[in-house]
């Protein structure tokens, strides 16, 4: 549209309208309505017929006027109508000197003027002259075009909003007219305003044929100031009641004629008009045809005039209707061609219809080579073949899914994922839709993980740990081939059933008791269990769980490893190197015994050679010795078998024991041991046997290479992170660096030489190493070849008893070594007493009789209540550790007897109760227990509560064991 | 008065030096073959204290210590084990059963005496 949009349309009324004291304006064309009421001006174009102009003989004419007068005719007011060039009009409008005009609405004016009242609707169009090959259809689209627009109008406005890269050369006219010349003279390929406007001004520049395209619509407005808005109120009630009556249709209908189109008819008319003077001044008579004629010609005019109109409604429609079309048409061709999935149509008989770009892309045809053929005609026969198969079923059948192999004109074969589906079209025709994607790529990647997951899963079923996934429950999932092998069963058998069938009876009573300590003690970490084949058999092995969650929740999954044949060698080897020992011994106690017997017998042996010779045999028997317990003692250090009995210790206890250990043979190498022991350490929690022992085997390694004279070193201190470190020091010749690895190798003698007075063992390095290191240390070397070594032991810092202050419960489930030659415990007062422990369960009994027996009680256990009184009848018992529940003679009943009886009345009786039965503890008192504990058991409390009662009675009692 | 030891121990060997070791140490001994004849002997004579080997045919230690201390009459007997060190666990159990203590093989022929004192001073 023209200017319609940018300022009011093109014809021009001058109008002018005078409110109260608002003073008169002279107007170009004036029309004065009747006197008396209020008067207002209507301000319009002078050039923008059919809208508003002013006619050859300068009156107002067209839509906006006849539109006004109707108006003041029908709300009864005077309006002034004033036509003038546009500029003129609007600046009269802003300056109020006109209060109404008639406008495009776009929503920049709506801001600025009141916009009260739609009067028609303008069609903004494309215009065009002569044949082109394609017409553009919308404002983008006019890229590559030099198009005429009017000045300042709507539509410049629009293609002004049109991006930059999208945007047509704009060349600007001042009206409709020149715009028109415009495109007549070339100097633009289109027009570009209101389609109507346009129209009117091509068939005023008579320039024949001219191609509308409407781009769009816009509404047309009544307007006025937004300061004068009461004028709206006037006008509204007249302006409705037009609407209502048809008459804006009427005025509408009348106003869209085309000028060029009524030329016809009026030439008649003006030819009848001439005529009628001849007929006139002939025949009076005619007078009445002629009025008759007239009116047929008017009459006739109008159904014309209606029928133009109604054409060109039709047109515009129509012209709407394939335009939206279109846009539909380019919207499904744009989606079909930019989907990433071939698609195509056939007819019934397999003749394709449409394919869409992809489709040509990807197999290298077009739709117009492939249109009205069928597959066999551009496909090798096979595939032609299946595909129409798939066809034919998805015709009868209905929509299906298919995977096709189709080999691509590259010669390489693609897999197509393809939906295949009938339809209708709206002539009843049947036709077959197909859309594809190339899974090729996918099926690859398919493939490969399943080649992936085959070779994990033979990896899995090959490897010898076995595997066995859970959920959260217990409910076996998978498992391997060992783990199979291992139990026995096949995979099919065990998925989706409990564990519980797995473990030994008594795990397999609560497995989620079982689950809950297994996830506890084994995850993260390898713990041994016990399983049970399918054959019943109970068998040790070895576990490691972890953790994995799937969409599906938590699961466990376990690396288990039968330990049984392990443990069957470990049995044998244990009892091999035990009988050995014993084997050896033996004769070697002999031996030694003869030996040492007779050389210490001054008189025994007379002249020098033979003592000499005995001294020998005496010495080797002591090597012998050493080796034999220094291969004990690292085949039970390496079985896990060697437990530590750890005190607190006083560091310079440690190194006096030591020293005294090597003392004869420092001063048969002439060489002096020199302690350095600060007072201030604190004492460290070491089994002290075994620190000494580990101290030795340095001192005797330094004694070794020392040479005489010189002094050996053993130092302790507080190392900067509170542990407590034990050096020893001499100058012996050093070890060269090459050598440093294999110190601590078993059976490594650096020095081939034959040892001094003392024979290496070749084992002494690797145990003190190994003891150490049990007690978390460390053992490091520093040597410097012709200087000397120092060996480092490093406690740390939980071996200090400062930083980690020894509990009780460090002593209970070690076994001891300690009364040995009889060494410690004789601080204990309670040593001596007897105990009389009492429980059927025969773990348990163990237990807590070695850790009363390590605490230098006398144990006497009993199994049942009968034994239990029997024993106390027989043995002198100090006091009584007894279950309160057994079989036959129950605890209450062994406490109810005892205090019955003269010995028993007074003897202290320890019950342990179930930790359930709350009321067995009552019971248990009221009978006459002096403690109750409760399982499960602490060995702890046990002893604490064992010395409890012995002392609450130690007045009476402590001769007994004093 | 001199100490009365009963010895039983199978292998002669050893009889003959720790006899002669606790002879030369003031001990009055008496050796018998085995646990069975140790506890034969103390139905009849009532030793200070008994070394008793682990591994004996007939009846070895273990079990002739607790006979020994089952019996009233021969619970207050001291027991000392004279054993090979690696049965500690089993010497555990001995111990738990009242031993006084026990003698690590192959014992210090010198030193024997001493020992056995020392553990029944405890």
């Amino acid at each position: 549209m023209t200017r319609g949009s940018t300022r009011p349309p093109v014809l021009l009324l001058t109008a002018f309208v005078m409110l109260g004291g608002v003073g008169r304006v002279p107007t170009v064309a004036a029309q004065t309505a009747p006197a008396g009421p209020p008067f207002l001006a209507y301000g319009g174009d002078s050039h923008r017929p059919p809208f508003e102009y002013l006619d050859s003989s300068g009156r107002p004419r067209g839509f906006n006027v006849d539109l006004i007068r109707a108006v003041a005719r029908e709300a009864g007011i005077r309006i002034d109508i004033r036509l003038a060039p546009w500029k003129v009009t609007l600046a009269n409008f802003e300056a109020g000197k006109v209060d109404l005009i008639s406008l495009a609405y776009t929503d920049e004016r709506a801001k600025k003027y009141s916009m009260f009242f739609q009067t028609r609707t303008l069609t903004p169009s494309l215009v065009f002259i002569g044949t082109r090959d394609s017409f553009p259809r919308r404002l983008d689209m006019l890229r590559r075009e030099i198009v005429a627009v009017e000045d300042q109008s709507a539509v410049h406005d629009f293609l002004l909003a049109i991006s930059p890269s999208a945007r047509p050369l704009i060349r600007t006219a001042p009206d409709p007219s020149a715009v028109m010349r415009m495109l007549a003279d070339g100097k633009a390929t289109v027009a570009a305003g209101d389609g109507l406007t346009l129209r009117f001004a091509a068939e005023e520049l008579s320039l024949g044929p001219v191609a509308t395209i409407p781009v769009t619509s816009l509404p047309y407005h009544l307007a006025v100031r937004k300061d004068r808005q009461s004028i709206e109120s006037l006008l509204l009630p007249a302006l409705l009641q037009l609407r209502a009556t048809g008459e804006i249709d009427r005025l509408i209908t009348e106003s869209s004629l085309i000028p060029g189109r009524t030329r016809g008819w009026r030439d008649y008319v003006r030819v009848l008009a001439g005529g009628a003077a001849f007929v006139l001044a002939l025949v009076i008579g005619f007078v009445l045809w002629n009025r008759s004629l007239r009116e047929k010609v008017d009459a006739r005019t109008k159904a014309l005039t209606a029928s133009l109109q109604q054409l060109e409604r039709s047109a515009l429609e129509r012209s709407r209707v394939e335009d939206a079309l279109r846009d539909s048409e380019d919207r499904f061709q744009a989606f079909m061609n930019h989907s990433p999935a071939i698609a195509f149509m056939k007819d019934e008989e397999g003749r394709y219809v449409y394919i869409n770009k992809p489709l040509e892309r990807r197999f290298g045809t077009t739709l117009e080579e492939l249109r009205g053929r069928t597959a066999f005609e551009w496909l090798p026969a096979d595939t032609a073949t299946a595909l129409s198969t798939n066809d034919a079923m998805v015709l009868s059948e209905g929509p299906a899914e298919f995977v096709e192999p189709i080999t691509m004109p590259d010669g390489v074969p693609h897999s197509w994922l393809t939906f295949r589906f009938p339809f209708v079209d709206g002539s009843g025709k049947k036709f077959l839709g197909g859309v594809a994607i190339d899974i090729t790529r996918r099926n690859l990647a398919e493939e490969k993980l399943r080649a992936s997951e085959a070779r994990i899963r033979s990896i899995l079923d090959n490897m010898l740990e076995a595997l066995m996934t859970v959920d959260e429950s217990g409910v076996i999932d998978s498992m391997n081939a060992s783990a199979e092998k291992m139990f026995g069963y096949r995979s099919e058998q065990l998925v989706g059933r409990h564990l519980r069938t797995l473990l030994p009876e008594a795990a397999g009573a609560d497995p989620e008791q079982f689950l809950k300590s297994a996830y506890k003690r084994a995850i993260g970490r390898i713990t041994e269990w016990e399983g049970r084949r399918q054959n019943g058999e109970v068998f040790p092995f070895e576990l490691s769980l972890f953790e994995f969650g799937v969409p599906g929740g938590r699961h466990l999954a376990g690396s288990m490893r039968d330990v049984s044949e392990r443990r069957e060698v470990d049995r044998m080897k244990n009892e091999f190197v035990s009988i050995v020992s014993h084997e050896l011994r033996t004769p070697l106690t002999s031996i030694r015994g003869s030996l040492q017997l007779v050389l210490d017998d001054e008189h025994a042996v007379e002249g020098s050679e033979y003592r000499e010779l005995l001294s020998v045999s005496l010495a080797n028997c002591e090597r012998l010795i050493r080796i034999i317990s220094d291969i004990l003692d690292i085949s039970k250090i390496e079985a896990g078998r060697f437990t530590l009995d750890r005190r607190p210790t006083r560091v310079r206890d440690v190194v006096r024991l030591s020293i005294q250990n090597v003392e004869s043979i420092a001063t048969a190498a002439s060489v002096r041991l020199v302690q350095h022991v600060p007072d201030a350490l604190p004492r460290i929690l070491v089994d002290t046997d075994r620190m000494v022992q580990a101290i030795v085997n340095l001192l005797g390694n330094a004694l070794k290479f020392a040479p005489p004279k010189s002094i050996v070193h053993i130092t302790a201190d507080q190392r900067p992170d509170g542990g407590v470190g034990l050096s020893v020091r001499d100058h012996g010749k050093g070890i060269a660096p090459e050598d440093l690895g294999r110190l601590f190798q078993k059976f490594q003698q650096l020095d081939g030489s034959a040892s001094r007075s003392v024979g290496g063992t070749g084992l002494g390095l690797a145990i003190t190493k190994a003891l150490v290191e049990q007690h978390g240390g460390t053992v490091s070397v520093v040597s410097v070849v012709d200087k000397g070594t120092t060996f480092t032991i490093a406690l740390p810092s939980t071996s200090v008893e400062a930083a980690c202050p020894l509990t009780e419960s460090h002593h209970v489930d070690s076994v001891s070594a300690s009364r040995r030659s009889g060494a410690d415990q004789k601080a204990d007062p309670d040593v001596a007493a007897t105990i009389l422990l009492a429980e059927a369960d025969e773990d348990l009994r163990g237990v807590l009789a070695h850790a009363l027996g390590r605490r230098g009680f006398i144990v006497l256990t009993a199994r049942d209540g009968r034994e239990t009184l029997d024993v106390f009848e027989e043995a002198h018992v100090d006091l009584v550790v007894l279950n309160l529940v057994m079989a036959g003679l129950d605890g209450f009943e062994v406490i109810a007897r005892l205090r019955a009886s003269a010995r028993g009345a007074e003897v202290p009786v320890v019950a342990i109760s179930d930790s359930d039965a709350s009321d067995s503890a009552a019971r248990a008192f009221k009978i006459g227990a002096d403690a109750v504990l409760f399982k499960p058991l602490n060995a702890n409390s046990l002893l604490l509560e064992v010395r409890r009662s012995l002392r609450q009675i130690g007045q009476t009692t402590s001769r007994r064991f004093g | 008065m001199a100490i009365r030891v009963l010895l039983a121990e199978d292998d002669h060997g050893i009889q003959l030096v720790a006899r002669l070791a606790l002879k030369k140490a003031g001990f009055e001994v008496t050796v018998v073959d085995n646990g069975a004849a140790a506890l034969a002997h103390v139905a009849t004579e009532r030793p200070d204290v008994i070394l008793l080997d682990w591994m004996m045919p007939e009846l070895d230690g273990l079990e002739t210590c607790t006979r020994l201390k089952l019996d009233s009459a021969t619970r207050d007997i001291p027991v000392i084990f004279m054993t090979a060190k690696s049965q500690q666990a089993e010497i555990e159990r001995g111990l738990l059963l009242g031993a006084a203590g026990y003698i690590t093989k192959p014992f210090d022929a010198l030193t024997l005496g001493a020992e056995v004192r020392g553990l029944l001073e405890r």
